[in-house]
């Protein structure tokens, strides 16, 4: 046994169940917001409580948003000719920070895994070739992780999309900013040299 | 690089055990049992931190209580340095020159290369071992490959679950894997097709020093799908993607991938004979010796230095001349060895000069 009151051991039993987070973490956590004023506590419940009843997907994007359409669909500065495929939102705030980006995008909620039983019809394909067929996108740029399965669906989706839309392009590969040649491994290296560019 | 001094403590049988290896051969004898091939292991523990006889070290722990240590000092191109290992446990802590390190850290400062019962399989089990061989020899030089392999391996998986579930007839679906399978199949093709042509050459000479000069040796690449493999290193994508493509149906009904470096193998032949089906036992046991030459050559190639050549069961299928010539060939080639045997007067037979070192009871005693 835990030696701990139920009520504080409900606590940390929910907050083990986050990613990231053990038990003693959870204990600290915990122990923390025993020490916090009963109100900042009662801010963050309440906080809480509202995720699930008010953070919803985007109905263009599938982005998180709060009911509507999510900041960046809703930005009327945004280019919406141009549409950066991604796996999660998460990706959405990776390339945000860039600033580098000035179009919309699709977030596909996963990547094509036929071992986790994840196929086309369990992605938001769908939406997205519906939006590119109803609207007026020039570009789809898939922006999904160069591992194995992101690189498959990439291949799956420009197969698709192909037919449908001017120019579908994917991010390059290549040296990682301020790498060194020499300390550079020879996969990343021989990536590189395929997609070398004219100066 | 040489291994100057190699201490072990309650590994196996060997009890407080301390020997100078020479720095050319030296001969572990001893009768059955008596910790010979223990303080083999024990030097390839140094080497790797971990026993080519067990996956789990603590297997080799003392009966009755560790901690398992083991020490020594190697001097090479980098100077000296002093390692240890000490297995308690389930613990394994390694060392360099008194400083505690992780693995990676550790690797690289004694390397060593052993020959015994386990890795003769090489030729005589199945292709999966000879793949391994490979695989093993070229990440030893380029360690990034693993990850081009487990790439590879992934794409595989990932298109044999496809098929399992019926996906054959989702034909887009089956396509994009087809398409990362031999991307990724290409990278492992391309380094094992290298590495392959790199140890023929580099087996050649070791070849002759053991069979003598009658017999050739010889080793080729065989990869999967044949076809693909004679479109050269280039345009073995290509051919694999079509061999994937007029595949599919097959293997939708098998529910796996009949074909691609999963299905790769070595062919070695003596005198153009597979020796894997006509080879004798003594045949197969000096192409072996060869084989693991040839790499102990692309090591040093690559390195500019010799590892520690570790070949348990010394004379086991050879005769006393073919013997000889392998000893005479490590010693022109300056490689430090340690080799065991059970039988006494075989350093004589050898004609080479060497440290003789008696085993008996978990203990050594110069003789």
């Amino acid at each position: 046994m835990s030696g701990l009151a139920p009520a504080v051991e409900r606590v940390v039993g929910e907050l083990c169940k986050l990613p990231g987070i053990g038990r003693k973490t959870a204990q600290r956590l915990v122990f923390h917001l025993l020490r916090a004023p009963a109100s900042e506590v009662a801010a963050l419940a309440a906080a809480l409580a509202e995720l699930p009843e008010k953070v919803r997907a985007c109905p263009t994007c599938f982005h998180l948003s709060e009911g509507g359409l999510c900041p960046v669909c809703s930005d009327p500065r945004r280019d919406p000719s141009v549409v950066c495929v991604v796996e999660e939102p998460a990706n959405v705030l990776a390339v945000e920070r860039t600033g580098a980006f000035h179009g919309l995008y699709h977030v596909l909620g996963g990547v094509l895994s036929p071992l986790k039983d994840v196929g086309p019809e369990d992605l938001r394909v769908n939406e997205l070739v519906e939006r590119v067929r109803s609207g007026k996108v020039a570009e789809v740029v898939l922006a999904l992780g160069s591992n194995v399965e992101g690189e498959a669906t990439a291949v799956y989706l420009s197969r698709l999309l192909k037919p449908l839309v001017p120019a579908v392009t994917r991010l390059a590969q290549g040296l990682p900013a301020g790498a060194d040649l020499e300390f550079t491994d020879d996969l990343t290296l021989a990536r590189a040299f395929e997609n070398r560019r004219n100066y | 690089m040489t291994l100057d001094l190699l201490q072990a403590d309650r590994i196996r049988c060997l009890r407080a055990v301390s020997l100078e290896p020479s720095r050319g051969l030296t001969l572990l004898h001893g009768r059955n049992g008596q910790g010979k091939t223990t303080l083999l292991e024990a030097a390839y523990l140094l080497a790797t931190g971990r026993s080519f006889r067990t996956p789990r070290i603590e297997e080799a722990v003392r009966r009755g209580g560790g901690p398992l240590r083991v020490a020594g000092r190697v001097s090479g191109r980098a100077g000296e340095t002093d390692l240890a290992v000490v297995v308690d446990g389930g613990a394994r802590r390694l060392a360099a020159d008194g400083a505690e390190v992780g693995l990676e850290a550790y690797l690289g400062r004694l390397e060593a290369l052993v020959l015994s019962a386990e890795r003769e399989r090489v030729l005589r089990g199945g292709p999966d071992e000879r793949r391994r061989f490979l695989d093993r020899g070229i990440a030893g030089l380029a360690p990034a490959y693993l990850r081009t392999l487990g790439e590879c391996r992934r794409a595989l998986e990932q298109r044999n679950a496809l098929l399992r579930s019926g996906g054959a007839g989702r034909r887009a679906e089956v396509e994009a894997w087809d398409e990362r399978l031999a991307a990724a199949a290409a990278a492992v093709h391309r380094r094992r097709r290298e590495y392959a042509v790199r140890l023929a050459a580099a087996l050649a000479e070791p070849a002759r020093a053991v069979f003598g000069p009658g017999e050739t040796l010889t080793v080729a690449y065989r990869p999967s799908p044949a076809a693909a493999g004679e479109a050269g290193p280039h345009g073995f994508e290509d051919a694999y993607r079509r061999a994937l493509r007029s595949g599919a149906s097959r293997d939708g009904a098998l529910g796996f991938t009949g074909e691609g470096p999963h299905r790769d193998d070595l062919l070695l032949e003596l005198e153009g004979r597979d020796l894997r089906k006509y080879g004798s036992a003594g045949q197969v046991r000096a192409a072996v010796i060869a084989l693991k030459l040839g790499k102990l050559r692309l090591y040093r190639e690559e390195r500019g230095e010799n590892p520690v050549l570790l070949m348990d069961d010394f004379d086991a299928d050879l005769d006393e001349e073919r013997a000889g010539r392998v000893a005479g060939f490590l010693q022109e080639e300056s490689v430090q060895a340690m080799l065991t045997t059970s039988k006494e007067t075989l350093a004589g037979a050898l004609g080479v000069p060497m440290r003789k070192v008696r085993v008996v009871e978990g203990e050594t005693r110069a003789a």
